[in-house]
């Protein structure tokens, strides 16, 4: 420990250049390559898939993907926990329907209406759900989904009650319609074009969250997370932090739900319930909490869950077949759900993120070291 | 006012089962500091393992309501002691998603080994009723509010009056003074929850016997309104627990009844929360909470 | 302005109670502008309480603070820190899981402005300002030899490394006063003195007055300009370090205490981290 201690003086001749880490969002070349990548793959996946099954399924886990990166805000990045994601993804499929379903109003304002009334409708809980310390956003929040669903099951001219309606928001920027999308001769399939809507949204949904996360507000909401006294006593207001990670996340969950709403098509009251709720808590505790891609991932993965399920479900012996007792794929899924969220939270809390990053550093053992000068540098010449 | 009357033995009948519920969640915090969801899941299994002990494997009813009590006190202590005694201290939300992970696992697990159709758990009382004056009164009514007074009695005094009881009490003040008194905090944790599994699967099998309701897929949404309880009551407070498990049992029996229709469909069932949230912004924490000062 | 010099920091007749615990039952004594100043006292004294009710974690039963002349009772610790009160804790309490640098340029928090919605696009204030702190931070950061790890996350750093980090956190607030609770607990000779020469070279070029909390009483009596001493929430003695340390009351508190070895282990100026925190009341049950 006493080779660790440097003097003022000894510390002024350190090589410039590695001082601090530059103020880059992307600080690694490995990190530049991956955006470059991502973005390539948001074009270059609907143009080489065929499959519109497969396609759909990506689609459903982008949508998931946007909803879990705000659920992550909140439960990752600022420590609180949410039960209720799935009223906020809800509202914001409504809203969009309402918006640009029932007025007929374009992409641009109906995809952001979702994002800003599901905002509103956080800001105006927050109060309710952070006066004490202690796991009162989760109550509120649960209260949120059963509120939510009553509410949404007697609004019928908008949502069609019990029956749900269809969603006849449209796609549409200017010109292009992500449905029916061509590009000279080329026409595209309906899973295509919302595909590319879908992932580039997602795109920059990450990019605003790593934004927010690298500057003030994000990182008030960090120290909150850790500890909140030190952060108070820095100057961070609780309350504030708090409220603007709920805000964020609750955004995030309406511009999903505007996104699940045409990738659907159809939508109805119950289906933003607790076990879609669970779904998004899943995603982000697999994925890995509070990182930026854990998210994407865990969405991934937990997508294809049921779809597994479904492709197995034949050989199990315990699984519910032609009217026979036993589970069914819904059912099997969700104790998959519940089952990883234990798991990994005792075996790997960080995530699958943590896994893969393990397994690079095996495969590749300097590929962890980047930027990061050797830790405990022994220095006799400080004194 | 009779009709009156009769809505409101229901409703304490409701409130009971509810008090119970709450209890469990109380118990486990008040001890370990953890808000335990998993006590949803045990609601649904005590339920159900009553409907097995009976109908199935033929025991009396009293005595498959006590197997199904002890089987699930067993499943909790043996949760607590294996999964999350681990977490419990490391942060806020982790121990909720545990106990949250183990609350989804439960209900579909009941799903696929009794099916998905509604269950008749052969209660004794049936539909038999008392009739004073112009009131009836269900004799399942009866059962749950005498059981239901009779177990808070067994349980104040066991906080009050045995060693184990006041080492609880110790704990969740002083670990480290309960510790000195010969007490693990280990041995309270676990049998916090084994208390809190008991009483959820005394309230499951109760909430089963509702006539019109009964044992079948949902019942942890029936345990999820011990949530709104415990805020009305205060998160830690076990005299909080009973009174607004009462006072929210009534309520919802009287908006079954008495609220109009332009109201619209399931008003009756969001009221609990409604309440909750009134409450939290008149007073946070709760009727029976004291507000904590935290010390660092 | 009035003609006599006015304290910095006031505090008179504070009493603090938890339940029916007094952590604190009347203590009163004035800091002047510039000074370093010590608490001293055995385990349970009430010392860090009384930190804690200068910076508005805690809220007293009774009595007064004021600090430039303005009341800080009812202010949250929020608004204190703006006013430019800093301080580090006892028992590190640093962001585990951000970096070195993140935890410091936090201490710049309540001097920052930039909303989310200008941090989400990285664009106008959000952006000017994040250079601006970096740009400050850095001679702190050389200053406190932090420079080279300034990259690194905070949780797998060695304990003095950390109570370093801490402290440059709490100098990157541009405090007025800065309280230190016990910041070389835990440290050898060597590591004290270093901390000591930092934070008075910080003090000095930064115009600070300092509020310690200390057990190290060969530390105290080397760079202290006044010590209060406190025993069982009450002040016993308020003077040079050179005339408490001889306060035949102050003698009587760290030797009457249980046969405590304060003393012994306070002159020998070396402790055990954990021998000697007061017991974390943190462990009591979260709601």
């Amino acid at each position: 420990m006493a080779t660790d201690v440097s003097t003022p003086t000894g510390s002024t001749r350190a090589a410039p250049e590695r001082k601090v880490p530059p103020l880059r969002l992307v600080g690694s070349r490995g990190g530049r390559l991956g955006i470059l990548l991502f973005v390539v793959l948001v074009i270059a996946v609907p143009l080489n898939m065929t499959s519109t099954y497969w396609l759909g399924i990506l689609n459903a886990a982008g949508v998931a993907a946007i909803a879990a990166v705000g659920l992550n805000v909140l439960t990752g990045y600022a420590g609180q926990l949410s039960l209720g994601h799935a009223f906020f993804v809800g509202l914001g499929a409504f809203v969009a329907q309402w918006v640009g379903g029932i007025h007929g109003l374009p992409m641009l304002l109906w995809l952001p209406a979702a994002g800003i009334a599901a905002a509103l409708v956080g800001a105006a809980v927050a109060p309710f759900a952070l006066r004490l310390r202690g796991p009162y956003l989760m109550i509120v929040s649960l209260a949120l989904v059963f509120i939510g669903i009553y509410v949404a099951r007697n609004l019928k001219s908008i949502t069609g009650g019990n029956e749900g309606t269809i969603v006849e928001a449209r796609a549409t920027l200017g010109p292009i319609d992500f449905e029916e999308l061509t590009l000279g001769t080329l026409v595209f399939a309906r899973e295509q074009g919302l595909f590319i809507l879908i992932w580039a949204t997602l795109g920059l949904v990450l990019l605003v969250v790593a934004n927010v996360m690298r500057t003030r507000g994000g990182r008030a909401m960090q120290a909150v997370r850790d500890h909140d006294v030190a952060a108070e006593v820095l100057g961070v207001r609780m309350m504030r932090t708090q409220t603007n990670a709920f805000v964020l996340a609750s955004a995030l969950g309406g511009i999903a739900g505007g996104l699940l709403a045409v990738n659907l098509e159809y939508i109805r009251p119950d289906s933003f319930n607790i076990d879609l709720s669970v779904q998004y808590l899943a995603i982000i505790v697999i994925g890995g909490l509070a990182s930026l891609w854990g998210p994407v991932l865990g969405a991934v993965f937990v997508t294809l869950v049921p779809v597994f399920v479904d492709q197995f479900s034949t050989s199990l012996p315990f699984m519910a077949q032609g009217g026979n007792a036993g589970l069914t794929t819904t059912d099997l899924s969700l104790i998959l759900y519940g089952a990883m969220i234990v798991v990994f939270l005792l075996a790997e809390p960080k995530g699958l993120v943590a896994t893969l990053g393990r397994l690079r550093r095996a495969v590749l053992p300097s590929a962890g070291q980047t930027g990061r000068p050797p830790r405990t540098t022994h220095r006799e010449d400080t004194a | 006012m009779t009709a009156n009357l009769q809505i409101l033995i229901s409703g304490i009948s409701l409130g009971c089962v509810l008090a119970l519920l709450a209890l469990g969640f109380v118990v486990v915090a008040k001890s370990t500091g953890v808000f335990n969801l998993t006590q949803g899941g045990f609601v649904v299994l005590g339920g159900y393992l009553s409907y097995t002990a009976h109908q199935t494997w033929g025991l009396p009813f009293v005595l498959a309501v006590l197997l199904s009590i002890v089987l699930v006190a067993a499943l909790a202590v043996f949760l607590e002691a294996t999964i999350v005694h681990r977490i419990a201290t490391t942060n806020l939300f982790t121990p909720i998603l545990v106990t949250f992970g183990l609350l989804i696992i439960i209900p579909p697990v009941a799903a696929g080994i009794w099916g998905p159709d509604q269950k008749n758990l052969g209660d004794p009382w049936g539909l038999k009723v008392l009739r004073v004056g112009d009131l009836t009164i269900t004799h399942r009514d009866l059962a749950v509010i005498i059981s239901t007074f009779v177990l808070l009695a067994a349980f104040g005094a066991f906080f009050r009056f045995s060693r184990m009881g006041l080492a609880m009490q110790a704990t969740a003040l002083d670990p480290e003074a309960a510790l000195a008194q010969g007490v693990s905090d280990r041995t309270v944790h676990r049998l916090s929850w084994g208390i809190a599994g008991a009483l959820g699967a005394f309230g499951g099998t109760m909430l089963a016997t509702t006539a019109g309701a009964g044992l079948g897929p949902g019942l942890e949404q029936y345990a999820l309104l011990a949530i709104p309880v415990i805020i009305l009551g205060g998160l830690e407070s076990p005299l909080g627990a009973v009174i607004g498990g009462l006072f929210v049992g009534i309520v919802q029996q009287f908006a079954v009844v008495r609220v109009p229709e332009s109201f619209g469909a399931g008003f009756y069932e969001v009221v609990p929360y409604l309440l909750m949230l009134v409450v939290m912004l008149v007073r946070p924490e709760g009727f029976f909470g004291t507000k904590k000062v935290r010390r660092i | 302005m009035t003609a006599v010099a006015q304290p910095l920091l006031q505090a008179e007749h504070v009493r603090l109670t938890f339940g029916g615990i007094t952590a604190i039952s009347d203590v009163s004594f004035a800091v002047q502008q510039g000074e370093f100043f010590a608490v001293i006292g055995p385990n349970g004294a009430g010392k860090t309480s009384l930190l804690n009710v200068l910076n508005g974690v805690y809220r007293p039963s009774s009595g007064s603070v004021t600090f430039q002349g303005e009341s800080l009772l009812g202010r949250k610790p929020a608004q204190i820190a703006s006013l430019g009160i800093s301080r580090t804790f006892q028992n590190l309490a640093l962001f585990e899981e951000m970096t070195v640098l993140d935890n410091v340029v936090l201490g710049r928090h309540h001097l920052m402005k930039a909303g989310l919605l200008s941090g989400a696009v990285w664009f106008g204030r959000a952006r000017r300002e994040e250079h601006e702190a970096r740009r400050d931070c850095l001679p702190l950061l050389e200053l406190m030899g932090l420079d080279e790890i300034s990259g690194e996350v905070v949780h797998d750093l060695p304990y003095g490394v950390k109570k370093r980090i801490e402290l440059a956190r709490a100098l990157a607030m541009q405090p007025t006063l800065l309280l230190l609770d016990e910041p070389v607990a835990g440290m050898n000779a060597q590591e004290t003195n270093e901390l000591a020469r930092w934070v008075l070279t910080a003090k000095q070029e930064l115009d600070l007055t300092v509020v310690m909390i200390e057990h190290d009483m060969a530390l105290v009596t080397k760079v202290a300009d006044r010590v209060l001493v406190l025993d069982f929430g009450e002040v016993i003695c308020c003077d040079t370090p050179d005339v408490a340390v001889t306060d035949p009351r102050v003698i009587r508190a760290y030797l009457g205490g249980s046969g405590d070895t304060l003393v012994e282990r306070a002159t020998a100026g070396l402790q055990t981290p954990t021998a000697d925190a007061e017991p974390d009341p943190d462990h009591g049950a979260r709601a």
